[in-house]
């Protein structure tokens, strides 16, 4: 049990890393996606469902959803003044 | 004149920033020679800034690191019940007496919507407090744009999503709701229910295609919700106080726990949570993809 | 080695704790220093809900007729709408970012400060 809270502790910490280090944006909050969703599981290892389902929904549903909104009216208001 | 000086500085108008100062620096403007050569030393002083301030930021970076991993090791180990801080008499009260107390058999929800309520008031006005600062920035322009509400998209071209949505979207409105209404008697609760909500109503204004006028649920309606659903909140606790503080007997009856029909003030304060958190999803999300 | 792996959620926020902060103060893009703002919301929050784990709890939900010993309930709810404001939180500053954007057409803070210097001489 604890080698797979060290290897879920591991990976959250490679997630980290990856998501700051990625070079581009929208890989970068796929990953902090995906580090979210590690999280989540992290709660259910410490005995607190509220968190888990509350780190789910929120932290890898909505941010998540949100950071890509806003990337993709970064990139329209990009196109349209390329095109004007 | 304040709600019109706030865009100005939203906007970056630097004067408004300055005040006095900007406009006697104006004045006092030096000749061109002078300005390209004030500006070259400028621009590496920026420079020479940056390495500092990059340089700076590392080596506080690595003095806290340092710092919290020794205050780590000083910690309680981990899981440990013995000379633990956090185990006080408070955690004991909570295990013991909340479930007869309040009727909740989540002890997280009797904590959050009973004993620490007035609490969690106090989040429910920042998340509205963030949703109306997202609406100011993006919605109030010159140039505002009129979200019609829709339910089906018109043109045919994503029909696909669109059915899809049709299907899946009672379903996920359904977990949602059994989250939000039984958040006394399992975990999940409002915060979370609200957000799978929101998610839900996300993936049918989706689904509604890329028409940016239209929108399942426009911005006021969804204020006009949250400020419903934040007075209610309000009403029910003030009274609740009001009542407690004066030895009063009002309270809903507690029931069993594990019942839907428990907790007194739990189960309205959770639907209206749930309903601000929805609320503060789905207008940001709105805002963000339709405001010029 | 055994102190290590007894201390492993504080030990791993406190890691997060610093990759996000050093995010926040080195990276120049405004979207990463969000999400740097938001991995050390989770830092925090995983070491305040390490504190109130106990081996061998229970979730806190009543379990009616055991004798059982449940985790800690409080920082589970202090972190539960820490959650939920650290989203609304998230969602302000993107509508800042946007705003910024739509003015100065970059998402880089060095960018911005230099146009915003420029804009004022």
């Amino acid at each position: 049990m604890i080698l797979l809270e060290v290897i879920l502790l591991a990976a959250l910490i490679v997630c980290a890393a990856a998501t700051v280090l990625s070079r581009k944006l929208l890989p970068s909050v796929v990953i902090f996606m995906a580090y979210s969703s590690i999280m989540a599981i992290a709660w259910i290892f410490m005995r607190s469902p509220d968190l888990a389902i509350a780190e789910a929904a929120i932290g890898a549903g909505v941010t998540t959803v949100l950071f890509i909104a806003t990337l993709r009216r970064v990139n329209a208001l990009k196109e349209g003044e390329r095109d004007g | 004149m304040a709600d019109f000086s706030l865009r100005k500085w939203l906007d970056g108008e630097q004067r408004l920033l300055d005040g006095e100062r900007s406009a006697v620096l104006d004045t006092a403007r030096p000749k061109p020679p002078q300005a390209v050569r004030r500006r070259q030393r400028h621009r590496g002083y920026l420079r020479r800034w940056r390495r500092f301030y990059a340089v700076l930021a590392v080596v506080t970076c690595l003095m806290l690191i340092v710092a919290l991993a020794v205050t780590v090791l000083y910690l309680p180990r981990y899981g440990a019940v013995e000379d633990n801080p956090t185990l006080n008499g408070v955690v004991e009260y909570y295990l013991r007496r909340s479930a007869e107390e309040t009727g909740a058999a989540n002890f997280v929800a009797a904590v959050v919507f009973a004993y620490r309520a007035m609490d969690t008031f106090g989040e429910a006005v920042v998340i509205f407090a963030a949703t109306a600062a997202v609406i100011y920035l993006l919605y109030i322009t010159d140039r505002p744009v009129q979200l019609r509400p829709a339910r089906a998209p018109k043109s045919p071209r994503n029909q696909i999503l669109w059915q899809t949505v049709r299907l899946l979207f009672p379903y996920i409105a359904m977990y949602a709701l059994y989250m939000i209404c039984n958040g006394h008697t399992s975990p999940g609760g409002g915060f979370a229910g609200g957000a799978i909500l929101g998610g839900g109503l996300i993936l049918w204004d989706v689904a509604l295609g890329e028409d940016r006028r239209e929108t399942i649920l426009s911005p006021e309606r969804a204020v006009r919700a949250m400020v419903v659903c934040l007075g209610l909140y309000a009403v029910l606790k003030g009274v609740s106080f009001f009542a407690g503080a004066n030895g009063m007997d009002w309270h809903l009856p507690t029931g069993a726990p594990g019942h839907i029909l428990s907790g007194g003030l739990i189960l309205p304060l959770n639907i209206c949570v749930g309903v601000i958190t929805a609320g503060c999803v789905i207008t940001a999300y709105v805002l963000f993809t339709r405001a010029e | 080695m055994e102190a290590l792996l007894s201390m492993r959620y504080e030990i791993t926020s406190v890691v997060l704790f610093s990759i996000g902060f050093m995010t926040l103060l080195l990276h120049p893009n405004l979207i990463k220093k969000i999400i740097g703002l938001n991995i050390m919301d989770t830092a925090v929050y995983l070491f305040l809900a390490a504190s109130g784990y106990i081996d061998g709890g229970y979730a806190p939900v009543l379990r009616p007729g055991e004798d059982v010993v449940y985790i800690n309930p409080l920082p589970s709810s202090l972190v539960l709408t820490g959650i939920v404001v650290s989203m609304s939180v998230t969602a302000l500053l993107l509508a800042l970012a946007l705003r910024l954007y739509r003015k100065y057409n970059s998402l880089d803070l060095d960018v911005i400060v230099l146009l915003a210097k420029q804009g004022k001489e």
